[in-house]
Parts: C-alpha cells; structure tokens; sequence
C-alpha cells in the first residue's frame, strides 16, 4: 500500500516538473479572446503625422471605454455599440472589425474572456470605486495594458498583495474591509 | 489585525425600544432577504438546523388569565469582551476597529467553539449547503456572500451596509452621521423600535437613548459589554 | 496518507485548476461586468418604486435591483401609508418573483379535468384559444352566464376585467368573501373608503379583536401608529387594553388582555356604554338604537356572567375609557365572527358616545379620492362576495379566475367550480383552483407589472404655533412599473384581456397595461392641481419615486366631529351565546389568520413558512392551541396529536400548549393544508376548511363546536429551537 503512495506522489511530482518545464505556468495567463482587441493601439500608439488619415491613433484613456469604474464594483466592459460608434466608419477593412460589426448586426455581445478575476470562494467584494477615487493607477492592478496587444495577467493579486498597498497607504486592512 | 490608521472609527451600536417591539417579526425576514440567509426546510429545522441571524424571543409569564407576553429580538450583541473571540483556533472571529465581532468565513475551519461559548446562542453553523432552487437564487444579495457549508456565521450588523454608508459619508467628505447606515432589521421595522449608528458620537440617537433611564444589556453581568442595547418597555 | 504525501498531491491539484481555470467556465467570461443597455451600470444598485401586493394594505415599496435583478424590497419612504416601514409578508415578495413553482408558460389542459396534467403552449395559441371559446359562448347567447372570478388582483387588472366583462356582456363578477375585518370597519365609515383609526394620537385604545399589528386592515400603517402610541415624541404612553377569547400577537403587547367570553365582544361594548351613560362620564351620553329592550338590561352586572369578565372589571375599564383624553374602540377578527355585524355595530356605537369622529386619536372617515373614475366602466361594476348562495350557484358557460383560490379556501364549492363548461385561470402559480382549469394564462408577478391606485391618506398633526392636534387628509396615487423584465414567458393579466377583446371585437379605453398607467397619472396630477402633463424626466423619477403627492406636503383639513355622518344603525345583540352549548362538543374552535401566511395564498414562500410564529414558535407547519388547563383534563401532552373533530369534519394535528386561550376555546390558525400550490406548500398542514371553519360560508363562525382527543401517533410538529436560557434575567 505505501509503495503505491509513495508512486503516486512521484507520479504528481513528475507531472508538475513536466509543466514547470514546458513553460505553461510560467507564463502569465494570457486568454485568447473572440476578437483581437488591441490595447495598445487603441491607447498608446503615437499617430504618424504622415498617415493620420489612413492610420489614425486613437489615444484613449482607459475611463474612456471603462467609463464606470469610478461608480461601479465593476470597471465595466463597453457594449459593443460603443465600439461600433467608432467602427461604424472606421478600419471597417480589417478581418476582426468585421467580425466585431458581425456581432454587432446580430445584436449579440463579444463573449470577452476574464483576465482577472477573484475565486468566488475567496468571499471578496472588491470595489473598483473606491480605488478609482483614492487616485489608484489602473497599471497598479492591471499591468501596463496600455502596452499590451493582448491583456496578459500580470499582476497577481494575492491577498498579501492587496494587503501590502493597503498598509503602505495607510488604509485599513479590517478583514470585513474586503470579506463579508 | 487592530491598526487603526485614522484616529476616530465609528463604534456601532444598537438601541432596541422593547416598548415599541410588537414581535411581528418583519426584521427576521429583511435579515434573511439582506444577507442571504438560508432556508432549512422543514426536515433540517425540526433538528434544530435553521438560521435566524435575529430572532424575536419570547417570554410567557403567569397563568390563565393572567398571562403576560413580552417580545425581544436577539442578535448577535457585538460584545466589547466577546466570549466568541478568543476561543477560536484561528482567528476566524475577531473584533474590529470599529467595534464589530467580525466573521471571515473562509478563514473559519467549523470547531464551533465559538457558538459553544456564546451565551446568546446567536452564532449558527451550517451544517449542510444551501439550497437556492433556480431561480430563487437570483433574489440573492450580490454584496453579501453565500456561507459555504462548514463554516459558522451569524449579524454582522449589516456590515455590506456599513460600508456603504462609509462610503457615501467619504464621497460627501463627512464623517458618518444619523441616516448614513441602517442595517435591514432597522430599516424594515414597522415599529421603529430600533436605532442604529455611531456610539462614540454624542450628537447619534444612539448615544441619546443609551443614556435613558430604560436602557439595559442583555446579561450584563456576563461582563460582555454588549453593544446592543435594550430600552425596557416600562409602564 | 501522511500529511506531507496530502500536501504535495493537493498541491499539484491546485497546480491544474489554475491551469484549466479560465477556460469555459461561466465565471470567467466578463458577462456581469458588460454594460446591457444605456439605463443601466453593472455593479450599481437601482432601487425602483412598487406597490406592495402581498395583502390589501397596498403599501408602498422600493425594490433593489443590480443587473436587472431584484434583491430586496423595502418600504417606500416617500408612501404616506408605510413611510418606509414594511411587514415580514412584504419582504418575502422576492420569492414571489422567483419562486421556483411559478407557471413558466401559458398551458392548457391534457389530462382528465383535476389531474393536473398541461402541456405548455404559445401565448398566440392561448389568447386564441380564450378567444374562440368566449367567441362560441357568445354565438350561442350564453355569455351572461361567464363569470369573472377576481380576488387580490392589482388595480389595473382589476379596471380591465371590469371593462372586459361590460364589453363581453356578463355581468356576473365574483370577488373573495369580505372578511370580518372589512365589514367591521364598514360600519365605522360613512360612504367614502375604509376610515383610518388614529392609534398614534389615542391615548386609550381598546380593541376588540382588531389584530391591528398583524392582519388588521393596514398592519404597517398601524405599527408605525403603536410605535407612537407607546413612546411618541411629547406625548404620554399610552394604554392598550384588548378584548378577545385568544391572545393574539396583537394581544400580547396590550397592557390588559381581557378574555371574554366567544362571541360577547357586542355584549360587552353595551356593557361599557351602559356604566358610560348611567354614570354620565360623557357630556350628552345618548343610549344607542337598540332594536330590542333598553340599555339597561346590558349593564355589567346583568351580563358580566355571560361576557365572563367580573363587572367591576368591565366598569373600570368603561371609566377609564370615558374618561381618557383621547379613547378609541376599534374592532375585528374574533369579535367579527358572529357574521352579522352586530357586534361591530356595538363596539362603533363607543366612538360615537363618546365623540371622537374625526378627532385626533378618533375615527377619521375618509371620503374617497378617485381621480381615475373617468378610466372605469361607466356603470360602476359590482362584485359578489363568494359564498356557497351567489357567486358559482349556478354555474355557467364559463369561469375566468383570477387572484383567488376558492378550492383551497372554500373546498365545498369544487363541484360548483367543476360545473362550470369551461375554467380558465391567470394564476401564476398551480393552485388548487388552477388545477381544476383548462387553460391557464399566467399572470406577471407584480414585481413585473404595471399599476397605479389612488387613495387618501390621514394624518394627524401638531400644529407647532398652538400645539393643538390637527387632522389632515393627504391624497395620493402610487404607481408601479416593471422593477424587472418577465422572469417568465408570463403576460400581465390587463394585457391579455386587451388582447382577447381585440380577438373579439370590443374596444377597452386603454391599449395595454402601461397605457393605462400613462392616462391615469395625468388625471392624478390633475386632479392634485398639478400640471396633467410629465416630462421625459418627471415619468423617470415617477419609476424611483412611486408616489404623487400633493405638493406642500400636508394637506387639506376636513370637517371635525362630523357625527352626523356616521350611521346609526339599529343595534341587535342577544343575549343567546349560551344556549349553543353542546356536550358533545364543548369546546369552541376558533380559526384565526396566520400572520404570515394569511388565509394560504402565501404558504409557497420559504421564507414565510420558515418564520417562527411568534406565540408559539411553531414552523411549517400546523398546530391546535390548548390551555394547559383543559389538556390536562383530556390527558394531552404538549406536542401530542390530537383528533380535532367538529360536527363538520375532523383532523389530526399536534397540540401546542397555550396559556393565553380561554380553557373552553381551542383554535388553529389558516394558512396550511395546501394539497398542491408547489414545493413549499403541498401537503402540508391541515386546512381549517375541512373542520367547517371556511371563511366567509355566511355561517356564525363563533358557533363553530369541537372536541379534542388523543390520536397516538408521532407528530410533526416544528419549533423554532434556539432561545436563550429561560430563566434569566432579562429587560423588561
């Protein structure tokens, strides 16, 4: 019976090893999503003065299309009529435009995969308006998204972590600040 | 878990008027709607398996015909020396800043010693998962969660509702006054035999009628220093 | 398995949710957080006004909802009824809306009539459906044989059955039995709506079997007015003294619970007016319009045997009553039960001595205020109380039941309900009576609905210059919209009968329930001396508000001590309750309303059910109350099953010791005994009815006889378990 054990614990062992190596887990989790929305073009990307009319850079703030965090638990994720107040006109050549306008004519909703997310297990009731109010960074939690073409999970948001920038700004770190 | 990084934290405080309570129960069922408190069904609670985070107690004295009936909703009292708190193996119960005994649900291993040391037997366990058929889960509260089973739970004062209101009271720039927080039992009471707020301002109801010639704890000589208190019903 | 061998294999465990986590999980898409619409943010609370339907109080409510779903319902601060207050019946209308037994679908009959067998089926197929029959009924000059069966229903519903039935050509409209409560308050008004007791300004208030804090006409209105009463700013604590053979919650918090005699509650008002006019503790006592013999032969010591209370306990009562600064007599429930009204009769005749009409802390009789009249049928429409003489008598082509459940309620009427050619039911859940059905077209909950009523409030104010009391009359509407879309493929009764008129040709003076709700409050505003017409923006702060009001808040004061509008009718109270007495019955049963549940119509909400009945703590379920007294007598135990036997039927259920019950009265709340009505309810409990005990079967219910024996047997009965210690030392 213990050789049995003991095999099992070397075969999860070797499993674990397997995954370590292949390079998954180091990876951040980094979803594929339905349409290959691009941060960084919408955010960051400095327009070309030579093209600004076939190329244009947006250069949005992230409340731009999160509008709500600052009065929501949520950030909130943009209907897709709030792209399409734009793509009704614009880059409407692209292969995913096309596909976003798809989803649009057929009154439906990209299905946007999480990034980030709390186990619901954890029993956190996590706020974004208070932390958008007290002028917290949206990099702090999320990463440079601004830099990214596709959102990776960068931060980990661990609850020595919120524990931490909760200390350090002097807020309270009351359990039933986060947990009821 | 005691850092008090602002200097003044409200101390929440109950005043429960006896002589307005008529025992009609409306606070037991807002408390379940708020905070997502479950059914037992019939088979659960006839083994004593059902969860009232307040119950209406009820007192008979005397015989036919002269009976006499008086009505008391207990909750958990919030003790100052909680007996609760230093029973527990691994802190899943402690005692806020802000005067609250707290519960942290995923932390609680379910020894249940701290209901065993409650001499208000206001703490429950759950003995078994909660069964919200589809789609009753849907009236669920979002900002209170599911107890998983296992764990014991029990008032938090509406502590979803503290929060808010603290919320509401910092967006207006203020400190917390009258109004700011109502848990559910005190907003549904169809009586107004409950006040709710800030002990520690002097200005708050709650500190008014504390003072009252009325005003008494439950078991006081326990020496748990409640923070519910009773107003006696008088004549 | 040793603890490391655990960790190291849990911990590769968690190593593969993390991998697998993200992926087709219904967690992790970001559906909650994705803005719907342009009216609503996720993550943030709307709260959207209602009216409660729960009871015919209609108070007012606010409903929480994040994401379009509802997760609370509180009282509407802005309602001058409940001012923000709200009952435990109120609170459970959550589990109304998503109560898992709702009817999802329209459905029509596939089994044998009774079997309970549907199958579900388009809206367009049932409204077709409806429409032919009718249609066929018609063609065959049988429509003034169909009947519409209507009992809670909200007010729209209620407007569009009538113009329905007016335009179809039937006049036969059927409503549930008047309760005692309502005929007794009848007596105390004079032609307008309900009048309103001024318990928050009396300063000595009997009652006579009004349950004012449970059931009793409008039971927020009148906790909010005890709270006062007890401990009102400036003012003196009042004294509460009830009549009544069975302590009700209500009775419990009296200061002095007066046990009298079943069915002496007349003799005993006649007691008190007789020391009141002999002793001339009023100015100008005038006797009552008695239709037989003098006042005289009720004076306390003739009748004190009879009402079973010590005369010198009636005079003092009767003393302190006249003597009061501001008395008031209010009555019900058990004093209601000799169906003839004469008792209530007698208890009104002590405002009346003692001239407290339209007085602070008095009777304040309302005129109705009714600024949608123009929105009803012409001819007013008459509903018939139901009873086993009117309402199904004689059948009849068709049945259309609506808000009621006379299967449950009145099981002596099934063959009369099954006579019927064709029953079709708006019942949103499988009732009894929907059982019996062969179509049934749900209804909305009415968290789903829309609806407006209009009504006038009473209050009593200090006037700060004088500090004099001042009585004020604050008309009002309440308005509800949808708080939530349809949970269900259900349709808002209004609207299907709009629909089958179309089907049939005839014409309603509104287009759908919305529309209705969009004429009316014009005619509201109106009627308030307010601009008739809305802004966008005054329509979207209605839905959050859910009240017009009167501007400049309070009010226009009416005519003080309008005695002579009060009625006075002659007064027959006999002195014959004695000769019922049968050794073969000598107990008396009484069936009282369950707080909570009421008469059954809400004995499928969980939460109701698991609420602990406050006297007796007893859960899900039914039980018969004794005095320990007269158990002991009959060898039954606390918690025993015992055979309750009336020359009408008999049951089983357990016995819960009661020492606040008069030893020769036993009694049994309504509220069980469902055999259907879905999961929570079904098969559970005794149903009053089967003991002849069915409300409003115009029989006198205080003659109703039982004995009790032992059955043996093990029973179910459930107490709520936890309480603290009993003897300790308590406040008090």
């Amino acid at each position: 019976m213990r050789s049995w054990k003991v095999i099992s614990v070397l075969i999860a062992v070797a499993i674990v090893s397997v995954i370590f190596l292949s390079g998954v887990i180091g990876k951040p989790y980094e979803p594929v999503q339905p349409i290959a929305f691009d941060h960084w073009l919408h955010t960051s990307k400095q327009p070309d003065p030579n093209q600004s009319d076939t190329d244009p850079a947006p250069q949005l703030k992230c409340e731009d299309c999160h509008e709500h965090a600052d009065k929501s638990r949520y950030a909130t994720i943009p209907n897709v009529s709030k792209c399409m107040q734009c793509h009704e006109t614009m880059k409407t050549d692209r292969p995913e435009v096309q596909k976003l306008a798809a989803i649009a004519a057929r009154s439906e909703q990209p299905a946007w995969a999480r990034v980030y997310w709390i186990d619901k297990s954890a029993d956190v009731f996590f706020t974004h308006k208070p932390h958008i109010r007290a002028g917290v960074d949206c990099a702090v939690c999320h990463g440079p998204v601004d830099q990214m073409h596709r959102v990776r999970r960068e931060v980990d948001h661990s609850m020595g972590w919120c524990i931490e920038c909760h200390r350090q700004k002097k807020v309270s770190v009351d359990c039933s600040i986060c947990h009821r | 878990m005691q850092e008090t990084p602002e200097a003044k934290k409200p101390q929440w405080a109950m005043v429960i008027d006896l002589d307005r309570c008529t025992g009609c129960e409306a606070c037991v069922v807002a408390c379940h709607a708020e905070n997502n408190v479950r059914i037992a069904g019939e088979e659960e609670a006839a083994r004593g398996r059902s969860v009232n985070w307040i119950r209406v107690e009820r007192y008979l004295e005397g015989e036919y015909p002269d009976v006499k009936v008086r009505f008391m909703p207990v909750m958990c009292q919030h003790c100052e020396e909680a007996p609760c708190e230093p029973v527990c193996p691994v802190y899943a119960t402690y005692h806020s800043d802000e005067g609250l005994n707290a519960q942290v649900y995923n932390r609680c291993v379910g020894t249940r010693y701290c209901a065993n040391n409650c001499p208000y037997t206001v703490r429950f366990f759950n003995f078994f998962p909660a069964q919200w058929p589809e789609p009753l889960w849907k009236a669920l509260n979002p900002e209170v969660s599911v107890r998983s089973r296992g764990v014991m739970e029990k008032c938090t004062f509406c502590i979803q509702r503290i929060r808010k209101g603290e919320e509401k009271a910092k967006d207006e720039g203020r400190d917390v006054r009258d109004g700011d927080v109502n848990p559910a039992c005190v907003q549904s009471c169809p009586t107004r035999a409950m006040s709710f707020g800030n002990i520690a301002d002097p200005a708050s109801e709650v500190s008014r009628l504390s003072k009252s010639g009325r005003a008494s704890r439950l078991m006081e000589e326990l020496g748990t220093k409640p923070k519910v208190i009773y107003l006696n019903r008088g004549e | 398995m040793k603890r490391r061998e655990f960790i190291i294999l849990t911990g590769s465990g968690a190593a593969s949710t993390t991998l697998l986590s993200g992926c087709g999980h219904p967690e992790n898409t970001l559906i909650p957080a994705l803005i719907p619409d342009e009216t609503t943010i996720p993550g943030v609370d709307y709260w959207k006004a209602g009216t409660c339907a729960l009871c015919p109080a209609a108070c007012g409510i606010v409903v929480r909802t994040r994401e379009h779903r509802a997760s609370k319902i509180e009282g509407n601060p802005l309602h001058p009824v409940n001012r923000g207050a709200l009952c435990a019946r109120g609170q459970a209308g959550l589990q109304v809306l998503y109560n898992p037994d709702r009817i999802k679908s329209p459905m029509k009959r596939t089994g044998e009539r009774g079997s309970g067998r549907f199958e579900p089926i388009s809206w367009e197929e049932a409204i077709k459906t409806l429409a032919e029959k009718l249609n066929d009924i018609r063609s065959r000059n049988l429509n003034g044989s169909v009947v519409f069966s209507m009992g809670a229903a909200l007010n729209v519903n209620r407007i569009a059955a009538e113009h329905f039935m007016d335009a179809y050509g039937s006049s036969r409209l059927v409503t549930t039995p008047l309760s005692g409560d309502d005929r007794a308050v009848g007596y105390a008004s004079a032609g307008g709506q309900a009048p309103v007791f001024d318990i928050a300004n009396a300063t000595y208030l009997l009652s006579f079997g009004a349950r004012f804090l449970e059931t009793w006409q409008s039971p927020v209105m009148y906790s909010l007015a005890y709270g006062d009463f007890r401990r009102g700013h400036g003012r003196k604590r009042g004294r509460f003294v009830m009549v009544e053979p069975r302590m009700s919650v209500t009775a419990a918090n009296a200061d002095e619970w007066a046990p009298a005699a079943v069915g002496s509650e007349g003799l005993f008002a006649l007691a008190i007016a007789q020391v009141i006019v002999r002793e001339k503790l009023v100015p100008n006592a005038a006797p009552p319009n008695l239709a037989s013999g003098s006042l005289d032969d009720y004076a306390p010591e003739k009748t004190a045997a009879q009402i079973d209370v010590p005369a010198e306990r009636i005079i003092r009562i009767a003393r302190e009553f006249a003597e009061a600064e501001r008395p008031l007599a209010i009555c019900g429930g058990a004093a209601t039960l000799d169906e003839d009204g004469e008792n209530a009769k007698a208890i009104h005749f002590l405002n009346r001595l003692v001239g407290n009409l339209n007085k602070p802390g008095g009777v304040l009789q309302t005129d109705r205020f009714d600024p949608i009249a123009g929105l009803r049928p012409a001819k007013p429409a008459n509903w018939t109380p139901l009873s086993g003489a009117s309402g199904y008598k004689d059948g009849g082509s068709a049945l259309l039941i609506h808000g009621m459940n006379p299967a449950h309620f009145a099981p002596d009427l099934r063959d009369q309900i099954k006579a019927f050619g064709y029953i079709a039911s708006f019942s949103p859940f499988l009732d009894e009576t929907t059982e019996l059905a062969d179509l049934i077209l749900p209804d909305h909950s009415y968290l789903e609905s829309w609806d407006l009523y209009a009504a006038a409030a009473r209050r009593t104010e200090k006037r700060a210059e004088s500090r004099e009391l001042k009585v004020g009359t604050l008309p009002f509407a309440s308005v509800a919209s949808p708080v939530v879309p349809p949970e269900f493929d259900t349709k808002q009764t209004a609207d299907v009968l709009i629909q089958v008129s179309r089907e049939l040709g005839q014409t309603l003076p509104f287009e759908s329930a919305e529309d209705f709700v969009k004429k009316a409050v014009p005619s509201v505003r109106k009627a308030m001396g307010q601009a008739a017409e809305l802004t966008e923006e005054e329509w979207s702060s209605l839905a959050e508000t859910g009240v017009l009001l009167v501007e400049h808040g309070a009010a226009s004061s009416t005519a003080e001590s309008d005695s002579a509008k009060a009625a006075d009718e002659k007064i027959a109270i006999g002195p014959a309750i004695e000769e019922n007495k049968r050794d073969d019955y000598p107990l008396y049963i009484l069936a009282y309303e369950h707080a909570a549940l009421g008469h059954g119509e809400h004995a499928n909400l969980p939460w109701l059910q698991e609420l602990p009945d406050p006297m007796t703590t007893v859960i899900w379920g039914s039980w018969v109350e004794i005095n320990p007294k007269t158990a002991a007598a009959l060898r039954i135990k606390d918690g025993d099953l015992v055979e309750v036997r009336t020359p009408a039927g008999a049951a089983t259920l357990p016995a819960v010791f009661y020492p606040g019950i008069r030893p020769d009265v036993i009694a049994t709340p309504y509220g069980q005994g469902h055999t259907s009505f879905g999961q929570y309810a079904g098969g559970r409990g005794i149903n009053p009815a089967q003991l002849g005990l069915a409300y409003g079967n115009g029989a006198r219910s205080s003659d109703s006889r039982a004995r009790v024996t032992i059955a043996g047997g093990e029973s179910r009965l459930v107490r709520f378990g936890t309480s603290l210690p009993e003897k300790i030392d308590t406040p008090r």
